[in-house]
């Protein structure tokens, strides 16, 4: 070994120290938190009381469901388009492809509020305005009402996450040896068959990474919610995040927050080591 | 090296420490976002007269601020002078604000509004200005439709013009009679004063205390929701505030919006004269007595904190100022386009006729000022709103929501105060 042991501490300490003091810190504390009546200025202790209380919540469990519906769309749309997306821009390599890269990452690069109001424009707006010019009713109100609403913030989250997982495919798709292609080449193969037969179970890693960041992306989503439909028509696109923040800063409930927070982490959790074990076994 | 570090250490602590009993930074918490270049103004012509008075002012407004000054609490930042909305909010901040009560702004407050910024009878907030609520109408509509809107004196006459208003909507220009801005939930508190504050006949304290909200005038109430729900823009859930005001109402798409006199600043600057020419507003019939008025009241209130207490003077100095001084008082009603919440002022200085309106309204005897302000903390966005947006789209029946917005109310509302 080259550094002794005092040295690698002395290497870590400074990050750990900081660690410990922004993340580990303040998530222990809000664990006890969560226990309290907590209104941001005074606390007491009450128990499970909170956790009770959360279970029989039905805005609470509406927000959930609604998270976790949006949550199983989101992953599986994003990683379609976003694997379309790679196949599209590394099947050849010219300027048309490389263009398309950057176009189809843009998005990524603005911010989620931003994003929202972008939205909001289109859906409200420009919707409107195609929906009187060529009388197509469905387009009328995307935001008033809460199928489209949802519909809504899936469409942009599909957008603005796509590209990002693109480059993720795309790093994986050049990564496969060339060889394997020529071979099925070849032997014949068609274009879907060396895709799905050569390609696909290649891009296993690809997945697991994906799958997770998209998953955990969406169980947090908040800021293309609230500037979007800000929870809108009648709290029915209402994220768990969302649900979280209003309980905290706009009803000062800061300690069933808090509960309702500790809920959402050991689902998120849950959900992501459950991923993580699966792929992990299918890429082994 | 240590003893020189020490020693830059202590002339740096000795520096400040000569500096803080000369020169004093007030930090000023400010929750109205579009009244802040005002406030800057009011800052720079103050510290102009008080050199050593520096006013530092923080503006987080639409949704956050409440939450911004919770952090600016919490992180033991506590700033001097606050600006609160409502009972529920200064009920949190009661422990850090200060008896108010012999300032001299404080004597000259309109008594209708005095119970506004009452915590535990010491009066810790005094009013920002003084907000009308009810109908705001574009004069110029209701003139072409030869409708006299001194006539409309009771609820049947009002149905009468808005009938007469949506039978005539094409040669007027209308898109529709109301932009009731049914995507905002704050416009939906602010109506529903109108039918919950008459019980309290201007005790804000008692409609804070209270665990139930008043049905007592639910007729009216349902009459006029369902009013707005046939004449109104649509999709309603998508009409809001911003366009309401500046191309619905300003472009006379319609005739009437839910608003009151802080509109005013808008439409002003949209166009110069604009309020004077186009703007008047009418009550809602609630009684149905004859004497029905638009609302008067103040939904945002200042008070000082206990948390520097060699601030405190300087604070107070500068309260007294902006309340009293003829230059601050200038500021405040020809640019902030405020109507004053003192008695005693001289009408005539008001730029606008309906801001003397207002201000005859608010100062008369007969003065009501809306309860909304006192709703538990999130009743207006978590259960209010989102039960009558439901109400306006029929995705749920009158007694339903009823019985949700009583049950939620109960709720929050006992959550709150049980600490």
């Amino acid at each position: 070994m080259l550094i002794k042991k005092h040295q690698y501490l002395a290497f870590v300490l400074p990050a750990l120290i900081f660690i410990l003091l922004i993340i580990v810190v303040p998530f222990l504390i809000g664990i006890y938190y969560s226990f309290t009546d907590s209104n941001g200025l005074r606390a007491s202790f009450i128990g499970w009381k909170n956790f009770e209380v959360l279970f029989r919540d039905a805005t609470f469990l509406q927000s959930f469901w609604l998270t976790v519906k949006f949550s199983v769309v989101a992953v599986v749309l994003i990683n379609l388009v976003g694997l379309a997306f790679a196949l599209i821009v590394t099947t050849h390599n010219n300027r048309l492809t490389k263009s398309l890269r950057t176009i189809f990452f843009m998005p990524n690069l603005i911010g989620g509020i931003l994003l929202g109001f972008i939205w909001q424009f289109i859906f409200t707006s420009a919707f409107q305005a195609v929906a009187t010019a060529f009388d197509l009713n469905f387009l009328k109100g995307w935001l008033s009402d809460p199928t489209t609403g949802f519909w809504g913030i899936v469409i942009l989250f599909v957008w603005q996450m796509s590209g990002y997982i693109m480059l993720i495919y795309v790093s994986f798709l050049n990564a496969i040896p060339q060889n394997t292609i020529q071979a099925a080449i070849l032997d014949g193969a068609k274009p879907t068959q060396i895709f799905f037969y050569v390609k696909l179970p290649q891009l296993a890693p690809a997945f697991t990474i994906s799958l997770f960041l998209t998953l955990a992306n969406s169980f947090k989503l908040y800021e293309q919610n609230l500037a979007l439909t800000n929870g809108g028509p009648y709290r029915s696109t209402e994220m768990v995040s969302m649900y979280i923040y209003n309980t905290a800063f706009v009803n000062f409930q800061q300690g069933y927050a808090q509960a309702a927070g500790i809920i959402l982490f050991l689902c998120v959790t849950l959900v992501s080591f459950i991923q993580l074990a699966i792929s992990r076994k299918q890429e082994g | 090296m240590l003893s020189l570090s020490l020693f830059v250490l202590t002339c740096c602590s000795f520096g400040s420490q000569k500096e803080q009993s000369s020169k004093i930074t007030l930090n000023f918490f400010n929750q109205k976002p579009e009244i802040s270049t005002q406030y800057q103004k009011l800052a720079r012509l103050y510290h102009a007269k008080h050199p050593n008075v520096n006013i530092q002012i923080t503006t987080s407004g639409q949704g956050g601020g409440a939450a911004a000054l919770q952090a600016k609490f919490a992180s033991g930042e506590a700033p001097d002078i606050i600006m609160l909305g409502g009972l529920p909010e200064i009920d949190r901040y009661k422990e850090h604000l200060i008896n108010l009560k012999n300032l001299q702004a404080s004597k000259n407050i309109i008594p209708a509004l005095v119970s506004g910024g009452l915590s535990n009878n010491r009066m810790v907030g005094i009013p920002v200005d003084l907000e009308a609520y009810g109908w705001s109408y574009n004069k110029a509509v209701f003139a072409k439709a030869g409708i006299d809107v001194s006539k409309i004196t009771n609820y049947s006459e009002f149905l009468k013009a808005v009938q007469k208003l949506n039978a005539e909507k094409k040669q007027l220009g209308l898109e529709a009679v109301f932009g009731f801005n049914g995507g905002d939930t704050n416009s939906i508190a602010s109506v529903s004063a109108q039918f919950t504050s008459l019980p309290y006949n201007n005790n804000l304290v008692k409609a804070f205390k209270s665990t139930t909200f008043s049905w007592k005038y639910e007729k009216q109430m349902k009459q006029y929701y369902d009013l707005i729900k046939k004449y109104n823009v649509q999709p309603i859930l998508s009409v809001k505030y911003d366009p309401s005001v500046q191309d619905l109402f300003f472009n006379g798409k319609v005739a009437m919006i839910p608003q009151g006199n802080w509109i005013i600043p808008t439409l002003d600057g949209l166009e110069k004269g604009y309020v004077q020419k186009n703007l008047g507003m009418l009550p809602f019939f609630v009684k149905n007595s004859g004497s029905a008025r638009i609302l008067t009241g103040s939904s945002w209130y200042l008070g000082i904190t206990n948390d520097h207490p060699h601030r405190e003077k300087a604070a107070k100095d500068f309260i007294n100022w902006m309340y009293t001084s003829k230059q601050a008082q200038n500021v405040i009603i020809n640019e902030m386009r405020f109507v004053p919440a003192t008695k005693n002022f001289d009408v005539s200085r008001l730029p606008d006729d309906l801001s003397k309106e207002i201000y005859r309204i608010g100062t008369s005897k007969k003065a009501q000022a809306p309860i909304h302000k006192q709703y538990p903390n999130g009743f207006t966005n978590q259960a209010l709103g989102p039960y009558m947006q439901r109400y306006f789209v029929n995705r749920i029946s009158w007694s339903n929501l009823k019985k949700e917005v009583s049950a939620k109310y109960r709720q929050l509302r006992e959550i709150q105060s049980g600490e």
